[in-house]
């Protein structure tokens, strides 16, 4: 098995796809980095423009900000949620205050969780779809399958072999994600922020925000939890690539109905309160993240461990159909 | 042979890496949780609680001949009018105290408040009407309209800090009780000039903005829903709500509450 294991990892790394992956990578946190930090001169030039002075005194503003929330915590008729809310705001702001860092500042660390949010559910499943993709629909066209089926080897190796050597790349590919976009946007806004503190568990319902849950962590921890999760996304990606590429022959084929059903399933969302079933399709329940950032739409029955249980199932679901479908095939025509 | 160690390094690295992530994936997943759940529950606390908005007995009327009932040829009133609407079991865990007085300005409403005459009612408050305002508007009678415009704003201005100093009073002595102020309606009808219906709704615009300050508040918007029916609306006296229009403001404060 190891060696057939090695063998599918020497493909992988013959076909020249982990440089695409990682320019791909490169280009696009090159440019939302770039692009953040763009936002924030615009922003702080016009904040300088309006206070007039040319000093942009966000000390003021934010000890300000302390100053009122403490008078809203002190009312009588804010209800206890509402308090915690503000206690939780007031020491983040004393964080930064304390270390002399604006809090809008930019920070590495802020923004590959950012990334990581905004990329899981196309950007991240495009980059496992090239890796994965063609991993049985390529020895089709490549006309390599009868020679790989000559040997004497039960096909289920075959196809394990394959599957764990795309877990491997998978992981790899989360980490350099995680890693390039760091390095990159360390690069450009030269400041990590690892030691912020973050709060997560929050969630923001009907205008107000319930601190129920809260658990702080340094935003180092919270990059770890993020990519977990994208790590845990691709793989399910990763299982449902692998499928369809066992299912067509075709890796064109394979590549297009993966990225429709990814692109479709966006539009699904817009139906997830009316049309039950739509909760139970995978493309729906990518994105993991919202629930620890707490910005997501209540749906009624939609929490972390519906998406988790659903994507699961998918996932097993998806490699049970490969491998019966791979089994049975007849290889000759 | 480098192939081969580069395959053995990424592999292993990719098994460690596996680990952390796998870790690191359950953490998530059980703060995620957590948050679902804590959301969840909260809904349906949120629910649980909008329909147990009333837990006290009393309905508690204050301020000025229309809290009185002044004019309602059977004598209900708005809080009897307005328990009638109910049906048998929420009729019989409510009762009403009823400290209006007619003639009543503001004023006199925030003093009878506190003096603490109201203080045990308040306590057990389901909720809490207020009419009040009727008197301070029509006490300023001036014969310019300089004079008149000058004695408004200084009717105004007392009538809204004698409204919130007598609303702060209730709120410390019952915080989620709801209050239900009535907006004043014109009892003139086409008999008023532009300008007095001008000051009319300047009243009631301030007075509302004062009233939303605080939580847990509703305006009873009266001009609007007795506008062009004051023949029936009014009593003989043309000036107090009649019976019927007594019922309209008990099944107004019954919409605004909800059931």
């Amino acid at each position: 098995m190891i060696k057939l294991v090695q063998n599918e990892l020497l493909k992988i790394l013959y076909s020249r796809k982990l440089p695409l992956i990682i320019g791909l990578l490169v280009v696009f946190i090159g440019l939302f980095a770039y692009g953040e930090q763009y936002t924030y001169n615009v922003s702080v030039q016009r904040i300088e423009a309006i206070t007039g002075d040319g000093t942009f005194s966000w000390e003021a503003l934010a000890e300000q900000e302390i100053k009122d929330m403490r008078r809203y915590m002190n009312s009588p008729y804010r209800s206890e949620e509402g308090k915690a809310a503000y206690a939780v705001e007031i020491q983040q702001l004393t964080y930064f205050l304390e270390r002399g860092i604006n809090p809008i500042t930019p920070g590495a660390a802020k923004f590959s969780t950012t990334f990581a949010d905004q990329g899981l559910y196309l950007l991240f499943p495009l980059l496992i779809i090239i890796l994965g993709a063609d991993m049985v629909s390529g020895e089709f066209s490549g006309r390599t399958i009868k020679v790989l089926m000559t040997r004497a080897v039960p096909r289920w190796r075959i196809l394990m072999a394959k599957i764990l050597s795309l877990w491997l790349m998978t992981t790899l590919v989360v980490a350099v994600t995680a890693l390039l976009s760091l390095i990159i946007s360390g690069l450009f806004f030269g400041r990590w922020g690892f030691d912020e503190p973050v709060m997560t568990g929050l969630s923001f319902m009907g205008g107000g925000v319930d601190t129920g849950a809260v658990v702080q962590l340094s935003r180092l921890s919270y990059v770890v939890l993020t990519y977990a999760l994208v790590w845990f996304v691709c793989l399910v990606i990763g299982a449902v690539t692998f499928m369809v590429s066992v299912l067509v022959k075709s890796t064109p084929a394979a590549i297009g109905i993966i990225m429709a059903t990814l692109i479709g399933g966006q539009f699904l969302q817009f139906f997830l309160d009316e049309w039950v079933l739509v909760k139970y399709f995978f493309v729906t329940n990518l994105n993991l993240t919202q629930y620890l950032t707490g910005d997501y739409r209540a749906v009624d029955g939609l929490s972390m461990g519906f998406s988790v249980a659903v994507l699961a199932l998918w996932g097993f679901f998806s490699l049970f159909v490969a491998f019966l479908v791979f089994n049975r095939r007849d290889i000759l025509a | 042979m480098e192939r081969r160690l580069l395959i053995l390094i990424l592999s292993v690295t990719a098994l460690g890496l596996s680990l952390v992530f796998g870790v690191g994936f359950f953490q998530a997943l059980q703060i995620g949780s957590n948050t679902s759940k804590r959301e969840q529950m909260v809904r349906e606390a949120g629910s649980a609680v909008a329909t147990d908005e009333r837990s006290g007995t009393v309905i508690v009327t204050l301020g000025d001949s229309i809290g009185a009932g002044v004019g309602d040829e059977a004598g209900l009133g708005i809080d009897e009018r307005y328990l009638s609407l109910l049906d048998q079991a929420e009729r019989s865990a409510l009762s009403s105290e009823n400290f209006a007085v007619s003639g009543a300005e503001t004023s006199d409403m925030r003093t009878t408040l506190q003096s603490g005459a109201v203080d045990l009612a308040l306590k057990d408050a389901a909720f809490i009407l207020i009419s009040i305002g009727g008197n301070n508007l029509n006490r300023i009678n001036e014969t310019s309209a300089a004079l008149e415009m000058a004695a408004y704003d200084e009717a105004l201005k007392a009538h809204r800090e004698n409204l919130a100093a007598s609303l702060t009073y209730i709120r410390e002595r019952n915080p989620l009780a709801h209050i239900l102020v009535l907006g004043l309606y014109n009892p003139y009808g086409n008999r008023r000039d532009d300008q007095a219906l001008r000051l009319l709704h300047r009243w009631n615009y301030e007075t509302r903005e004062t009233v939303t300050a605080f939580e847990g508040t509703n305006m009873v918007p009266l001009y609007d829903i007795y506008e062009g029916h004051l023949d029936r609306l009014l009593s003989i006296d043309r000036f107090h709500p009649s019976g019927e229009g007594y019922q309209v403001i008990a099944e107004g404060i019954d919409g605004i509450l909800g059931r």
